[in-house]
């Protein structure tokens, strides 16, 4: 931790509210990004943020300074993400089980579909959409660690840290995720055109919505 | 020969570039004669480069005010969460029950307060209560005899630096018969809420003894014997009452001032000066210099007024008018309770205060702090240059802000403490 850090961090611990907006600066914009992908919506992910913060502050006692500061904070943002997903989870298994029998005795099939508000759910067509509503039908280990280090970047160490789950673990973690994402939007690939296919192929980048 | 299902479970370490060797040629060997996984590895690859390309949103736009606000809330929470427990209070009953009254007060505020705990009276408290009482509000940080002095001038403190004017000059306890009442006080910015408790089930709401008890919890709490309370009861084992505190302005830990300038008339000079001095002890201050005793100009007699300074330390007479001057070092977050404690002591009309200086720590720690991030900012932008760190920008940077931090260092040491002197003159 670098020395400014440092004295931002024994302010914080204080309770100065202005040293610790100081010390999550450089955070919050990558906490908001996590949850944004985690969530779907940008309600719920500036909800959550806010939320990881104020924890965050709550807290600073007990920061100890035996983790990078980073992992702790990504940590906690995590945890809150999935709390929240699970909390959502129910609420939405909950409604759905009302309309379970239709009347005239079809069955409505359970998707683990995580987003309560269509925020992001756009035209099927587009890839980058299509690539979302995947991410969000992944269970939810797989989802964090795409979300972690496909679309973050974190290193595998870093998230090793963060979920605290050994390295090995983790790779095999990613490429499970990564090869069952791959299922999920090839199985909505054949419901649309040629065009899926010729986004794949062009690949990302040129990617217009 | 690798079969495909080994092949997928492979293919996040080939595209993370982690494998080597005798694995990296095999896997290679089979990717180029199998139509299926060079398919599946083509399609993993564009969906993690798309992946990758998810640009960062930015915070929306209420984002930080409205953090901010949450953390002042949570600030403001965090500050005034008392637990006023047990207490000893003295209170005699003539019943043959034998009751104890015992108030502990105890600090779930975990940062600024340095409390003694292990004082002889603590042990047995605690575990007298840890049998008695089902509330367990109170075991683990300390609950300490409120007799112990040490503990009531940090209590004082802490009690005064937030404002809440407890008067905290409990008795202590004579009989031996009391009442055993716990409780909690909760105090938000306009009033406290003692919860009481009572081990004691015929004690109940409206008995002599609970009456006592809450009139001595609104003496503690808000220094005002009559200070109005309600009583909020919402059952029978709960005894709530809260009453308004005096305005209570969150104080944070400041230290404003450099130094301080002070007239003080007291009825006797002498007596003066230790009542102040005995303020200045209690916050931990000391006396500075000697006590020098000054003439007025024209009770020097003969006198040269040939412009010999006028303070020059000279005997007098009981009868001269004569001023005393007095200075003294206080931690400057004291500051308050000093003004508070020479108003109770004097008067409010007989402390005037002549002049402060502002102490400059406040606005040049910001300075540093800025200066830091700045230079930090442009450490980390030129961090991934490998050359960087033995450049001899790198080393200024690096030494300004050892510079900086010895600065910091420093001027934090001297903001500790404030200089006032006092002059006390006899009341005419």
């Amino acid at each position: 931790m670098s020395e400014n850090e440092k004295y931002l961090l024994g302010l914080s611990k204080k309770g100065d509210v202005k040293a610790f907006e100081m010390l999550m600066e450089k955070y919050q914009k990558k906490v908001f990004n996590i949850a944004l992908r985690l969530l779907g919506n940008h309600d719920d992910a500036s909800e959550v943020t806010q939320e990881v913060f104020v924890k965050i502050f709550k807290s600073m006692g007990s920061f100890k300074g035996e983790s990078q500061i980073s992992t702790w904070i990504y940590r906690i943002a995590t945890n809150a993400c999935l709390d929240e997903l699970r909390k959502r989870k129910n609420k939405w298994v909950m409604s759905l089980d009302e309309e379970y029998h239709r009347e005239n005795g079809d069955y409505i099939i359970q998707v683990e579909d995580n987003k309560p508000t269509p925020d992001v759910i756009v035209e099927q067509k587009t890839l980058k959409a299509a690539l979302n509503n995947a991410i969000d039908k992944l269970p939810e280990k797989y989802k964090l660690i795409i979300v972690l280090r496909d679309i973050q970047g974190f290193s595998y160490e870093q998230i090793s840290d963060i979920v605290k789950t050994p390295v090995g673990t983790v790779k095999s973690r990613i490429n499970r995720a990564r090869l069952q994402l791959k299922e999920i939007i090839l199985k909505e690939r054949e419901l649309f055109s040629d065009n899926f296919v010729k986004d794949i192929e062009r690949g990302a980048g040129d990617e217009k919505m | 020969m690798k079969k495909c299902e080994d092949i997928r479970e492979l293919i996040s370490e080939y595209i993370d570039g982690d494998m080597s060797g005798d694995l990296l040629s095999e896997f290679e060997e089979h990717i180029s004669s199998c139509e299926d996984c060079r398919n599946e590895l083509n399609d993993v690859k564009s969906i993690i480069a798309m992946l990758n390309d998810t640009p960062d949103e930015d915070l929306p736009l209420n984002f930080k005010d409205e953090l901010h606000e949450r953390l002042l809330e949570e600030k403001a929470k965090k500050k005034n969460v008392i637990s006023l427990v047990i207490a000893k209070y003295s209170h005699v009953f003539a019943s043959a029950a034998g009751l104890l009254i015992i108030f502990t007060i105890w600090m779930v505020y975990n940062n600024n307060i340095g409390l003694k705990e292990g004082s002889p009276n603590v042990n047995s408290i605690q575990s007298y209560e840890s049998n008695e009482y089902s509330t367990n509000e109170f075991s683990k940080d300390g609950s300490l005899d409120f007799g112990n002095s040490e503990f009531q001038s940090n209590m004082k403190t802490f009690l005064n630096n937030d404002k809440s004017q407890a008067d905290v000059g409990i008795q202590q306890a004579q009989g031996q018969d009391a009442v055993d009442i716990t409780g909690n006080i909760d105090k938000d910015a306009s009033k406290y809420q003692v919860t009481l408790g009572t081990s004691n089930p015929n004690m109940k709401n409206g008995s002599q003894e609970i009456e006592q008890a809450k009139d001595k919890v609104a003496i503690i709490a808000s220094g005002d014997a009559n200070t109005e309370k309600q009583d909020t009861t919402n059952s029978s084992d709960d005894i709530n009452i809260s009453f308004p505190t005096a305005s209570i302005a969150a104080v944070p830990d400041e230290r404003l001032y450099k130094s301080a300038d002070f007239t003080v008339n007291a009825k006797d000079t002498s007596s003066g000066i230790n009542s102040i001095r005995s303020i200045v002890l209690a916050l931990g201050g000391e006396e500075i210099g000697v006590n020098a005793k000054f003439l007025e100009p024209k009770d020097r007699g003969t006198g040269s007024g040939d412009g010999v300074s006028s303070k020059m330390p000279e005997s007098i007479s009981p009868e001269a008018d004569s001023r005393e001057l007095f200075s003294f070092k206080i931690p400057a977050n004291e500051y308050d309770l000093f003004c508070q404690k020479a108003n109770e002591i004097f008067g409010p009309s007989n402390v005037i205060i002549n002049g402060v200086i502002v102490s400059e720590y406040e606005s040049r720690k910001k300075e540093i702090q800025a200066e830091f991030y700045e230079i930090d900012k442009k450490i980390e932008s030129k961090a991934k240059d490998s050359k960087w760190s033995s450049s001899s920008e790198y080393k200024d940077l690096i030494n300004k802000k050892n510079s900086l931090t010895k600065e910091l260092d420093e001027i934090e040491a001297q903001s500790q403490y404030m200089t006032v002197t006092i002059k006390v003159q006899k009341l005419k």
